[in-house]
Parts: structure tokens; C-alpha cells; sequence
């Protein structure tokens, strides 16, 4: 028998023709099986788009299901019950991104992961989350009486989040991160690792997404100071008000409003934020005896949560002092559109503080 | 133990982030703590 005559495996060339068609039949039955289990293709289009932490999730319900013996149609039932739960419970659908019950989520998963093998303290380093805060938001609201308008702000900002050219951003330096919708003007980012995330990259990636907002164009179409109903309504001056107005003193009262409002003022979309990694929250952990290993995973995650929420509230006080101690005429007409919903208390406080600085109005 | 509160706040809304520094006992606490959550994740067998 000559090498021509064996097969990879030394047996005879005669014998393995047979076996080699009988195992080509049995992987393409196999693979047809394969096809037609909902556990797999035929649940894609199911899960199409989901995070893979959620994905994962539906096809281990699936496979348990398909244990238990049921059928496809079944299977096929029960995954679109659990994809539309899931899509229900994980996903914001206004910004057709993830909720903050995704971020616990998968911070959990994350802090689950790296307590694997010789967890060092310095592995703490390897997860952060940054915590985002719009600003101006009731201000949107209030304003354009739209609660509309309020949706478009916000979408602006998540579509900020889900742009592709800032996952390739973190990819290049090798952060691989997740963006969340947390509820009102609440957004977050989780940013995981292999390696620790160093503060530059922190401090870039805020200037980033912080930069990229307050350049988006959107804003000022949005919240628009050369619109004559803006103007009037941001003055406190109603439709009754002008009511038996002649068109003279219509014109004088809208140009005593533009008075208030600095030459070709455009309104800029700010958000505060704030970032923490899980080392710099893991002191604020507290853990009693009587807790077991996932009540332990829920206070870390806890902790990173509060930790970075901390930051960006110090972060968004810092900015609005800021802006009210500035004597850029652009920065303290911000100041007072914030301060326009902050209700009348903080209107008040604010409008003494001016009488101080610039004397009597 | 501190944050670091060196550096001045941007206009556009962030406060410059800057890691917590531990001193050498609440580091050592730390990783004692640490070590303490991974052994219940991986309880010794039998």
C-alpha cells in the first residue's frame, strides 16, 4: 500500500472512501439539524441587534427549552417571548440603545469576569464607568413648550453615544465599551479592558463626547434664540399677553425681549460628566458577613454607579458656578436659561447675585 | 487616602478625572478584601 492508498489517518484509501461519504452525510444532516434548531439561525433574526450579554442570554433560555423537548414552533414561540421581554426590560426604545437595568447588568458580568484566576487590586483598574448628565433639558422643555423638542435634545445626545467613529476611538486604545440610556437626562458608559484604563484616556474620552456635543448644530435648531416665539417665551410673554397688541408695540415688546439675548446667540448642548473605575469605588464597598457572592457583585456594581454619579454631580456644579461667576455675556445668558426651570427660589437667589455685581437692573 | 481636586473644571461640564490614591493600610485592607470576595466566588471543594 502505497501513500496514495492511506488517508490522513492510515487507513486504507478503499475503506475510507466509504467512510468519508458516510461522515460528509451525517455533517450535512447535522448542519441541517443545526439550521432548523431556533437555538441558532433560526432565532437571528430574533436577537438581531441586541447586545451580546442579551443575546447570549435568549439562545441559553432556548437551548434549556429545547432539553425539555418541545418542538420548533414552540421554541420559536418562546424565544419571541423572551426577545420582546428582554427588548422590553434592557432596551431603551427611544434611542434604540440599552437601559440602565443593561448597564447592572452587564457591570455585574463585567466585575464577574475579571474575579476570575489571580485577581490583583490593580485588576480593579481594567473597568470604568463614566456617568453623563444633559444640561438643560427642562430649560428645551419650558421653553418651546414641547415636550418633543425635549426628545429631540436627548436623542441628540445618545446619537452622540452610538457613534460608530467613538467605538473605534476606545477600540484603537483598546477599551471596549457599552452606552446606556439611564433614564430622563441620564446617560452612562461602562469601559472595559485587558488592561488598566489610564486617567489621560478617561479625561479624553469626556473631552470627546463633550466636545462633540457642544459642536452639534442641532442644538440651536432645537432651542432656536432667533425664533420670535423662543424669544417671547423665554421673556415669560404669552400669546394673551399680546393679545389687542398693535403691531407697533408687538414690535417694541419683542425688541425689549431680544435685549436679554446676546448677537447671534446659538444655544449649545453641555452635558456634565463624571467617571470612575472600579478601584476608585471598591473602598466604598461594605460587606457584611452574611452576604453571598452576587449580593457582593450588586454592592461593587453599586459603588461604581455612585462613585461615578459622584463626580459628575461635583463636575455639573463646578460648570454652572462657572457659569454664573463668568463675565462671558454668552455663559451667563446659559446660566439664566438653566436657571429659567430651576424654579423660583433659585431665580430669586440668582437675580440677588446679579444685583450685587452689576448693581441694580 | 484623597481624590486629588488639582484641576480646574472645563466648560463644557467635566470635572478632570483623577484615580483615588490609597495609603498603604487601606490598600492592604483592600486586597484583603479582595481576596476575601474571590475565595466565596471559588469556595475550596469537599
Amino acid at each position: 500500500m502505497n501513500n496514495l492508498e492511506k488517508n490522513v489517518f492510515g487507513q486504507k484509501a478503499e475503506n475510507s472512501q466509504e467512510e468519508l461519504s458516510r461522515k460528509l452525510e451525517n455533517v450535512l444532516q447535522k448542519k441541517q439539524e443545526k439550521k432548523s434548531s431556533p437555538s441558532h439561525e433560526a432565532i437571528n433574526d430574533l436577537v438581531e441587534g441586541l447586545p451580546d450579554i442579551l443575546k447570549e442570554k435568549i439562545i441559553a433560555d432556548i437551548k434549556r427549552l429545547e432539553g425539555y423537548g418541545l418542538n420548533e414552533e414552540q421554541l420559536r414561540i418562546e424565544a419571541e417571548i423572551r426577545a420582546r421581554e428582554i427588548r422590553e426590560n434592557y432596551l431603551d426604545k427611544r434611542f434604540d440603545m440599552p437601559n440602565k437595568s443593561f448597564a447592572k447588568l452587564e457591570t455585574m458580568q463585567t466585575i464577574d469576569n475579571i474575579l476570575e484566576g489571580e485577581v490583583v487590586l490593580e485588576d480593579l483598574k481594567k473597568t470604568a464607568r463614566v456617568s453623563f448628565d444633559l444640561n438643560g433639558l427642562k430649560s428645551v422643555n419650558d421653553i418651546t413648550r414641547s415636550h418633543e423638542n425635549g426628545d429631540r435634545y436627548l436623542k441628540l445626545f445618545a446619537d452622540i453615544l452610538k457613534k460608530e467613529e467613538l467605538a473605534v476611538w476606545l477600540k484603537e486604545r483598546n477599551i471596549e465599551a457599552v452606552a446606556t440610556a439611564d433614564g430622563g437626562d441620564e446617560f452612562g458608559a461602562i469601559l472595559k479592558s485587558d488592561k488598566e484604563i489610564s486617567s489621560d484616556v478617561l479625561n479624553e474620552f469626556m473631552d470627546k463626547v463633550e466636545n462633540e456635543l457642544s459642536q452639534d448644530e442641532r442644538a440651536s435648531e432645537i432651542l432656536d434664540f432667533s425664533d420670535e416665539k423662543i424669544i417671547l417665551a423665554f421673556a415669560g410673554i404669552s400669546e394673551e399677553d399680546l393679545a389687542g397688541k398693535t403691531a407697533e408695540e408687538r414690535r417694541k415688546i419683542l425688541e425689549e425681549a431680544k435685549k436679554e439675548i446676546p448677537a447671534d446667540y446659538k444655544f449649545k448642548a453641555i452635558v456634565s460628566s463624571g467617571a470612575a473605575t472600579l478601584y476608585d469605588s471598591f473602598a466604598d464597598v461594605k460587606i457584611s458577613g452574611e452576604d453571598d457572592y452576587e449580593r457582593i457583585l450588586g454592592k461593587m456594581m453599586g459603588s461604581i454607579f455612585d462613585k461615578s454619579d459622584e463626580n459628575m454631580q461635583k463636575a455639573k456644579v463646578d460648570f454652572k458656578r462657572g457659569l454664573r461667576d463668568s463675565n462671558d455675556p454668552e455663559k451667563i445668558f446659559l446660566a439664566k436659561v438653566y436657571s429659567r426651570s430651576e424654579g423660583e427660589v433659585e431665580a430669586r437667589r440668582l437675580l440677588e447675585e446679579y444685583m450685587v455685581r452689576f448693581g441694580k437692573l | 487616602m484623597g481624590e486629588k481636586k488639582d484641576k480646574e473644571p472645563t466648560f463644557t461640564g467635566s470635572r478632570p478625572y483623577a484615580p483615588r490614591e490609597y495609603d498603604k493600610k487601606e490598600e492592604e485592607r483592600l486586597r484583603a478584601l479582595l481576596r476575601k470576595i474571590f475565595a466565596q466566588k471559588t469556595p475550596p471543594k469537599g
